[in-house]
């Protein structure tokens, strides 16, 4: 009878397990990386043309960055308007580091080629601190497991901000649309662990 | 009683020629007025051209800003016309007005009043939360009642209240029961 009764218990633990992981994996994973992930060698280009690695882009800056495609019309323009808005809250203080910096990545690099980039920006009033890249096609697959930035749906990319350390790591992920208010905080304390 | 022959039919002719005058003026008014209501629920929905008299103001649930209107119009992730569908459901009266099972909730129905609370609060006619990339708007009473007057004279196959519980084709279907 003990036996019967660990079994059942057992098997009862087993399947809350796996209910709760279904539960997680319905929503987007969020949060502290820990540890930080290095970013992996992925080539992009820039919104100016230029063609480098992900890394010499993210290497001795903090950052904030969003998944967006130009074509996008639903979920892209609030996350512009977002990184509009912690732009405009990043100019606006007396001093702010320059080294904290904003970075739109496409999921479409057939279509998103350097000038569509520099359109969108220019759409959102980017300044010097914020740039957009599109990652070579071949790596598109690859970057976005990293990030675990893949949605189903119309728009199929999440609008969690991604913050990375002066190291190029991954340090955290948050929920989608991030109070501007709360993307600079994050970029602030990121930042600040690095001194 | 005095009076001239014929003078009380005179009256009562004059009468109802000014009563039937008085209920065109009025019916073309209203005409008028109807008209005006569906060309602002138009407006608000496209959001093109932006005008400040004719557009809604939104911001996502959390944030301290207003979006730019050009980021929360509805027609950036809504269409009108049946068969179709954006990023979110199609909003028709084939959608609104049928008992639908939105969103894992219940069958539900929306009218003017639930509407405008789901433009305001997020919040469906099931007592749903709706997805966080909707915005909530700050809208008037008079946007919620052209925005719904437009929508719903957008007729589909399923304009009828009595209609069974609607069967949506697949694209409606998908984006109607999106997860949240």
């Amino acid at each position: 009878m003990h036996r019967r009764e660990l079994l059942k218990a057992s098997a009862a633990a087993v399947a809350t397990a796996a209910l709760s992981n279904q539960v997680a994996q319905a929503h987007n994973v969020a949060g502290a990386v820990v540890p930080p992930a290095l970013v992996p060698s992925i080539r992009c280009r820039l919104h100016d043309s230029r063609e480098l690695l992900l890394h010499g882009l993210l290497h001795n800056r903090t950052t904030a960055l969003q998944l967006m495609f130009t074509g996008c019309s639903a979920v892209c323009p609030i996350q512009g308007a977002l990184f509009a808005d912690v732009q405009q809250r990043l100019d606006a203080r007396p001093a702010s580091p320059s080294d904290l910096q904003l970075l739109s990545i496409s999921i479409d690099p057939l279509a998103d080629d350097h000038r569509a980039l520099a359109g969108w920006l220019r759409r959102y009033g980017a300044g010097a601190r914020w740039r957009a890249a599109s990652p070579d096609a071949q790596d598109l697959d690859r970057w976005l497991d990293f990030l675990q930035g893949r949605q189903a749906g119309a728009d199929r990319h999440t609008a969690q901000v991604y913050l990375f350390d002066r190291r190029a790591r991954l340090a955290l992920r948050t929920t989608d649309f991030p109070p501007a208010g709360e993307v600079l905080r994050l970029l602030d304390a990121l930042a600040a662990q690095a001194m | 009683m005095n009076g001239r022959p014929g003078s009380g039919s005179a009256y009562r002719a004059a009468a109802a020629v000014l009563l039937v005058s008085t209920g065109l003026i009025v019916a073309g008014w209203m005409a008028h007025e109807r008209h005006d209501r569906l060309l602002l629920g138009q407006a608000l929905f496209e959001g093109s051209p932006p005008q400040p008299d004719r557009q809604l103001a939104g911001r996502i649930a959390g944030h301290d800003r207003d979006l730019p209107p050009e980021a929360a119009r509805c027609a950036n992730c809504h269409t009108s016309t049946p068969g179709t569908a954006g990023f979110g459901p199609a909003l028709h009266a084939g959608t609104l007005v049928q008992a639908l099972a939105r969103r894992g909730g219940p069958p539900s129905t929306y009218e003017e009043a639930s509407l405008c609370r789901l433009l305001r609060e997020g919040i469906d006619p099931a007592w749903v939360m709706v997805n966080q990339a909707m915005p909530r708007y700050d809208a008037t009473d008079a946007q919620c009642a052209a925005l719904w007057a437009w929508l719903v004279r957008q007729t589909g196959a399923l304009a009828s209240p009595s209609a069974p519980l609607a069967t949506l084709n697949p694209s409606e279907h998908d984006a109607l029961h999106a997860p949240a």
